[in-house]
């Protein structure tokens, strides 16, 4: 018997069996998801309340409170979510139209292929925030770069995900469709299109998480409002506070979103008959 | 017969270039098939059985022959045939019900009439009480009738069948042949089978056709006489079994010296 094994058995009094193990106090994933936060936010108020670091640099998690609840009051913050929240949906859903657009041409065409998909690759590796300087002397800092930065940032995972997803499609289903005098309208629309409906908005989800970093960061780099200017601004003011504000508003956003995007997919897949 | 055969074969060829050889999956097949009769295709793999059963489904073009379906030249998929795949291939975002009514689309019928031929032909294949699931909340079996009665729901008078049972355990498969010769009984439509098992060949069909390989090619055409419901411990059966084995074992003899 292994000493391991020897002190186990001495400290519970019984043999670890998977059957007590499953009966013992199992938390929630809510629970595990916030032990992490809520242990950095203790460490955060030890260092302030010990003084360790300066609060010019790190205030104490109660003013950051009162900032963040002063901003809300003022509709500061409520007009910044606002504008970045319309930035992004502009963005998604013109990113997405036009990356399912092509990851169908690419998909459905071996010539589309050939001719453009070596450009696309490089067009994707340069990330969205590689295009700023480029941009802002073409267009200025308006909301045309937002845009196009979005737009962008959203389009290479979708045409990515929906070139895959196409070729995805079992060879069976196009058989069938075949054999059973479906239109090559209907072809599309009743089986092509369902069958890759969860890998689509599996890239979709993919392309709002980026489309949502290239958001925040572009704002802090070109813009005059919106949730990453506020954080630039309160920097420039030396209010680390409201940039923790922004942080924290950033994060939970994203992670909002995130939530909300799987719950929606593991649905469609549901739909859709797959395993989940 | 005086009737005119429902599917006719002649002279029907068909290569495919496998690594700068070209191998002849179907040299110089004639067959016919007259209304519902059911004719099994059984042969080693690569015998063409597969590519017969395709050719007629339209999946394939023969290099060379003709193909008739009812008189008409097939010149694409869908086109008075069915299919039964070897997987049932039902769609997994349809109910029972819709993927048997997605076959009527192309028919432009009503959808109360497409929802009243998609109900009797589910009842047919006895899964009624099953209409609203997805396929799958069915098993093996359930699906493959539900394949069947998809097949059927377009009233072809053809109904091609490329190892519709294969994927299912024995006593599942004996059951399902049972099913599908009194399916068949009520719903008469002629039937193209192929299947890698003797005895499935020599419970449901009129006639056998033996293939064989390099190159794909008829062998013999077996009839069976056996009146039906055909048992598989009688001498008859067993006779025939004896004399198909052989037909394809001296083949094997063959392609081994």
């Amino acid at each position: 018997m292994s000493v391991v094994e020897t002190l186990g058995g001495a400290a519970s009094g019984l043999p670890a069996s998977p059957l007590v193990r499953r009966m013992g106090w199992r938390p929630s994933r809510a629970v595990l998801a916030t032990a992490a936060p809520l242990a950095l936010l203790g460490l955060w108020q030890a260092v302030s309340t010990l003084g360790l670091v300066a609060p010019q640099i790190l205030p104490a998690p109660s003013r950051v409170a009162q900032t963040f609840l002063e901003l809300a009051a003022d509709g500061e913050l409520l007009a910044a979510a606002r504008i970045s929240a319309w930035r992004l949906s502009v963005g998604l859903a013109l990113g997405a139209t036009l990356g399912f657009a092509f990851g169908i041409l690419l998909g459905a065409s071996r010539r589309a292929e050939e001719w453009l998909g070596p450009s696309f690759r490089a067009i994707a590796a340069v990330p969205a925030l590689g295009w700023i300087p480029l941009l802002i002397l073409l267009v200025g800092i308006d909301e045309m770069l937002k845009i196009i930065i979005l737009t962008k940032a959203c389009f290479v995972p979708m045409a990515i995900a929906t070139r895959d997803a196409w070729r995805a499609v079992p060879r069976g289903y196009a058989e069938l469709g075949r054999t059973l005098g479906l239109s090559r309208r209907a072809q599309f629309t009743r089986i092509t299109l369902p069958s890759m409906t969860p890998m689509v908005f599996s890239g979709l989800r993919l392309a709002s998480g980026q489309a949502f970093v290239s958001l925040v960061t572009c704002e802090m780099l070109a813009a005059t409002e919106g949730i990453g200017y506020l954080m630039v601004w309160g920097r420039t003011l030396f209010q680390m506070d409201m940039v923790i504000v922004g942080m924290i508003v950033v994060g939970a956003s994203g992670i909002a979103l995130d939530q909300l995007l799987r719950l929606t997919e593991r649905r469609i897949r549901a739909r859709m008959g797959e395993h989940v | 017969m005086s009737h005119p055969p429902i599917l006719s074969l002649r002279s029907v060829s068909k290569s495919f270039a496998v690594d700068d050889t070209r191998f002849h999956a179907l040299t110089d097949v004639d067959l016919e098939i007259a209304e519902n009769e059911i004719v099994a295709l059984i042969g080693p793999s690569g015998c063409g059985k597969s590519t017969l059963l395709r050719s007629v489904a339209g999946l394939e073009q023969p290099d060379d022959g003709s193909i008739r379906i009812a008189g008409q030249p097939v010149t694409r998929a869908g086109q008075e045939s069915a299919v039964v795949f070897q997987d049932h291939r039902l769609l997994p975002w349809l109910s029972l019900r819709g993927n048997v009514e997605l076959a009527l689309e192309p028919l432009g019928l009503s959808a109360t009439e497409r929802r009243r031929r998609a109900a009797a032909c589910i009842d047919l294949v006895g899964l009624t009480q099953f209409a609203d699931s997805f396929p799958r909340q069915l098993s093996g079996g359930m699906a493959q009738r539900a394949a069947i009665a998809r097949a059927l729901v377009v009233e072809t008078r053809l109904v091609l069948m490329d190892e519709p049972f294969g994927a299912l355990d024995s006593i599942l498969r004996s059951r399902m042949q049972e099913e599908l010769l009194k399916i068949w009984q009520r719903h008469r439509v002629s039937i193209l089978i192929v299947t890698h098992d003797i005895e499935e060949a020599l419970y449901l069909a009129d006639r056998v056709v033996v293939m064989r390989a390099q190159p794909g090619h008829i062998h013999e055409i077996v009839p069976i006489d056996l009146p039906r419901p055909r048992r598989r411990d009688s001498a008859a059966f067993s006779e025939l079994r004896g004399r198909l084995l052989r037909g394809l074992a001296t083949q094997d003899h063959e392609v081994a010296a």
